[in-house]
């Protein structure tokens, strides 16, 4: 049993002449699998996908419920007073969202110079202080969330001690001609809101753009129709704690600590692809470095590609797909 | 160990180092683009197919220059090629 398992490991990972002076893991054989296993995962997770309602071809797991959760376990941690999930400030993110799609543009401010306060305004909420973070193409709330606290000025907005309430947009749609995931995260504190800080009155806070303050409320007007219509992904906010006035009892804020419900089982699957996926690179990188290593040893050398092209290939893809997945944020 | 080594010096250093800085470039320039096009989907997968196609190309250039091109040694690059590629559109449009 033990002879035959290391014979087998031998044909497999040792060239000589058991298997024409090639590995059989690194064989065209095993790398015609290697392909067909990348395309089947490609259309599973495309299957997938498109079978949980993502018609744009992508999927998303980030939801306002767990933004909103993560946020206040965030500022939480800190000591500060969770942010009361506000209807107004997320139909200004919302809007903000839809304008960035139906302009084509990925930036706090707009081609024509819109400003986050004044869709923040437009929506009715008059702020005493403000401010915006975007991010986009990100798989995970929890992703999104990181991204902004390791950015020192999104962070900075969401550990503001001012602000009180917050609203969110996740919205699906083609921007430049790309399918995105943008998400818009508003904060704001009310004129005349008992906590807000006297120092910090009619200082909006967008992250890398500082600006003065709009003194005329604008009126939004019908956005023209974009190619693909934004699809809004996270609409229901219910168990969130909603602020309908300036009144807001500050006992009813909790943070909540459970894991959201998934939305899409493609989602579910993806950390664990890139996880395969990840392992079996290195595992073909590890046949040929073995392959490599015993081709030089016995010196039999054949007609085969050259491996330390290879390896070269094959660890820069590896190292690339820590860029992969991962969103921008602004 | 120690053929291991002298082979790779050998077939890098004396034989053939223009054409392995130069897919060492490729590589740089890769990653580099694969950093700068964070977020950006399709940018990012522009860069996954460049740089395949500059790998299976650098193959070609590669056993052209020193005779020893044969069908099955490019199948082997194209094999390769295409698997990661795939691989890689699976991550970057989840």
């Amino acid at each position: 049993m033990y002879t035959h398992f290391k014979k087998t490991l031998r044909h497999i990972f040792v060239p000589g002449r058991h298997n024409n002076h090639q590995a059989s893991s690194v064989s065209h054989a095993s790398l015609t699998a290697y392909l067909c296993l990348a395309m089947v995962s490609f259309v599973i997770l495309r299957n997938l996908a498109a079978q949980t309602g993502n018609v744009l071809g992508f999927a998303t797991d980030v939801s306002t419920v767990r933004l909103m959760t993560l946020t206040n376990e965030q500022r939480v941690a800190k000591g500060l007073n969770a942010l009361v999930y506000n209807p107004q400030l997320a139909a200004a993110a919302a809007a903000k969202a839809q304008d960035m799609f139906a302009k084509g543009y990925w930036a706090h401010f707009g081609p024509n110079g819109e400003s986050p306060w004044n869709f923040i305004l437009a929506a009715g909420y008059q702020y005493d202080s403000a401010g915006e973070n975007l991010a986009k193409n990100y798989v995970s709330s929890n992703d999104v969330v990181n991204a902004w606290m390791n950015s020192p000025t999104h962070r900075d907005n969401i550990l503001k001690p001012s602000y009180e309430e917050v609203g969110f947009a996740v919205v699906n749609g083609s921007l430049q001609g790309e399918d995105t995931t943008l998400v818009v995260q508003m904060f704001g504190s009310r004129i005349g809101f008992e906590q807000s800080t006297p120092n910090q009155q009619s200082k909006p806070e967008s992250s890398n753009a500082p600006i003065q303050v709009a003194a005329v409320i604008p009126t939004i007007t019908p956005l023209p129709t974009a190619t693909r219509a934004p699809q809004v992904l996270s609409g229901s906010y219910k168990g969130l704690p909603v602020s309908t006035d300036t009144n807001i009892d500050r006992s009813q804020v909790k943070v909540e600590m459970t894991k959201p419900t998934s939305a899409s089982p493609s989602l579910n699957l993806y950390p664990a692809f890139r996880i395969i996926i990840g392992i079996l690179i290195a595992l073909l990188i590890g046949a040929f470095v073995i392959d490599f290593y015993y081709i030089s040893k016995s010196e039999q050398y054949i007609h085969r590609g050259k491996h330390i092209a290879h390896l070269i290939f094959l660890v820069a893809i590896l190292i690339a797909m820590f860029f992969l997945g991962r969103g921008s944020i602004m | 160990m120690k053929h291991f080594i002298q082979h790779i010096h050998n077939e890098v250093w004396h034989k053939n180092l223009f054409d392995y800085l130069l897919i060492t470039l490729f590589a740089v320039f890769f990653l580099l683009g694969m950093r700068l096009f964070s977020g950006q989907r399709e940018a990012q997968f522009f860069c996954i197919v460049a740089f395949t196609v500059g790998y299976i190309a650098w193959g070609v250039y590669h056993h052209i220059l020193t005779r020893t091109l044969r069908i099955r040694i490019l199948v082997e690059y194209i094999l390769i090629g295409f698997a990661v590629l795939f691989f890689s559109l699976t991550l970057t449009f989840p």
